[in-house]
């Protein structure tokens, strides 16, 4: 049953992992051509840990929402759903250890799902229409997306592979972002941009991705406008956010539509894509490509970066290879606007370890060391301590310590743990 | 598929709408290096240099490319014959 009850994103928490790495050091380190860094208009990214994956990044992201709860409220989760396009078994769900990990009762439906980038949104989408549909009112569910780059390195996608997780509640007291229902717009179909073949690979075409993505964006608002009366995509959209496999790229799309469906000229492109667009690429610039999450983090960027005197309407694209999209709007308020603000992750972002490039490339050298169907395994917690070791004001962090019959262990580190 | 053996009869007047846009996103590019050979890739033009100039071609044609016929393209000339064989057939 449908019912008219708001529903929306209820808190948001991203963790972006305790690492990040230059781009221009990067850049320097590889030897890549360092004109080439202005197409990605990118300062930094993030950089998992060793002893991190799909689920501790999870784990991480989610924490604090959870605690944030009251045991009642706790009860009120019906669902558990990861996005993910790194997945640590083909069967067994992120998910399963993601909820036992939260100490979430068992009282809820756990799963996982992929579609490249569009995972999250995949998610978002099913867990409000399972609150909507609920006949509790305040039934709520858990979303998070997480996502660890294969690093594909001396390559020009390096510098934006990223890793990072962005969990939501979903639910009836939508403070973050109310969404707009019946408001979504699609445009899929099958193509071979960019995948992960194997369980090590991260491989695509660029220009085909590019192209798609380009597509999509124009179809998706397209389907989206003929579901909603008198839409404009200057007029209706205060804001908007999109899935952003790097910065330039979201500025070259932007530059596209706008020509063709207003055929704007370039200083009123410019001037729009300042006000209305740059806020969603703050914490993108700084964390690079988090694949499922990035449609999340560009949102919590212009939420967290834009000063709202009143309610505003954001306009999101999201994006996945393969291929899947949609386009689909919420309604932000500046009380979303201090909540974002409040979930200090513009801290957390600069309280991150700069690593030096030799730090970095031990780091993906000893990540490789246990690959996708590792059976068994003790992680060597102790390989990098500086790195591992709890940063000040910083809370728990969970991460793997051993596979024994391909079943992950995880540990709480610092904090009060 | 663009047939690069045989040249569409359309090819150099797309050929020039095309090193137009290149030369636009690189404006130091030596124009005597856009051979139809070459590809946008082999001049020097990145991603989204390549992504402006085939977006751009299309849009001035008024065509709408289907991104895998495009990928498909090896060479300018090749590029050059796929926009022109839409354009013959009036897509838009």
């Amino acid at each position: 049953m449908s019912s008219t009850r708001p529903v929306g994103i209820e808190a948001l928490h991203a963790y972006c992992g305790r690492t990040s790495m230059d781009i221009p050091t990067l850049f320097r380190h590889r030897g890549l051509d360092p004109d080439r860094m202005a197409n990605l208009r990118m300062a930094a990214k993030s950089v998992a840990l060793h002893c991190e994956d799909a689920v501790s990044f999870a784990v991480n992201a989610a924490r604090p929402l959870v605690e944030a709860l009251t045991e009642e409220e706790r009860a009120t989760i019906e669902l558990v759903v990861v996005g993910t396009e790194s997945g640590v078994d083909f069967g067994k769900s992120v998910t399963s250890y993601v909820h036992h990990y939260l100490g979430l009762p068992r009282t809820c439906r756990l799963f996982e799902v992929k579609q490249a980038c569009y995972s999250a949104t995949a998610a978002l989408q099913m867990a409000a229409n399972t609150v909507a549909a609920s006949p509790h009112e305040d039934a709520r569910a858990l979303v998070i997306s997480s996502d660890v780059a294969l690093p594909v390195p001396h390559s020009y996608i390096e510098p934006s592979q990223g890793a990072g997780a962005v969990a939501l509640l979903v639910g009836a007291r939508p403070t973050l972002a109310e969404l707009d229902r019946g408001a979504n717009g699609f445009h899929s179909y099958e193509v071979m941009d960019t995948c992960r073949p194997t369980p090590g690979t991260e491989t695509g075409d660029t220009d085909l991705s590019l192209l798609t993505y380009l597509d999509c964006l124009q179809g998706a608002f397209a389907d989206y406008a003929s579901r909603t009366r008198d839409v404009d995509i200057v007029e209706t959209f205060d804001l908007l956010a999109m899935h952003t496999p790097f910065p330039g790229m979201v500025r070259g799309a932007h530059r596209t539509l706008l020509r063709r469906l207003r055929r704007m000229a370039p200083p009123e492109i410019e001037e729009d894509f300042t006000r209305r667009l740059a806020p969603s690429l703050h914490y993108p610039s700084q964390v690079g490509n988090i694949y499922g999450g990035t449609v999340l983090l560009a949102l919590a960027s212009a939420i967290s970066h834009t000063e709202l005197t009143g309610e505003a309407r954001v306009g999101v694209f999201s994006y996945g290879s393969g291929c899947s999209s949609e386009f689909f709007s919420c309604v932000v308020s500046p009380e979303s606007h201090r909540a974002a603000r409040e979930s200090g992750l513009d801290r957390a972002l600069d309280d991150r370890h700069r690593l030096s490039p030799e730090e970095y490339d031990a780091l993906l050298s000893a990540a490789g060391r246990f690959p996708f169907g590792t059976a068994d395994l003790d992680v060597d917690l102790d390989l990098f301590p500086h790195l591992t070791k709890p940063a000040a004001g910083a809370g728990p962090l969970l991460v793997l310590e051993s596979v024994r019959g391909y079943h992950r262990r995880y540990v709480w580190i610092g904090g009060d743990r | 598929m663009s047939d690069h053996v045989t040249a569409h009869p359309d090819r150099e007047e797309v050929l020039a709408v095309l090193r137009t846009h290149l030369l636009t996103v690189l404006p130091d590019l030596d124009p005597a290096l856009m051979v139809p050979e070459r590809s946008l890739r082999d001049l020097g033009a990145n991603s989204m240099d390549r992504l402006d100039v085939v977006v751009a071609t299309q849009e001035d044609f008024g065509l709408v490319v289907s991104p895998g016929e495009l990928t498909e393209a090896n060479s300018l000339a090749e590029l050059a014959d796929v926009l022109a064989e839409h354009r013959a057939k009036g897509s838009a």
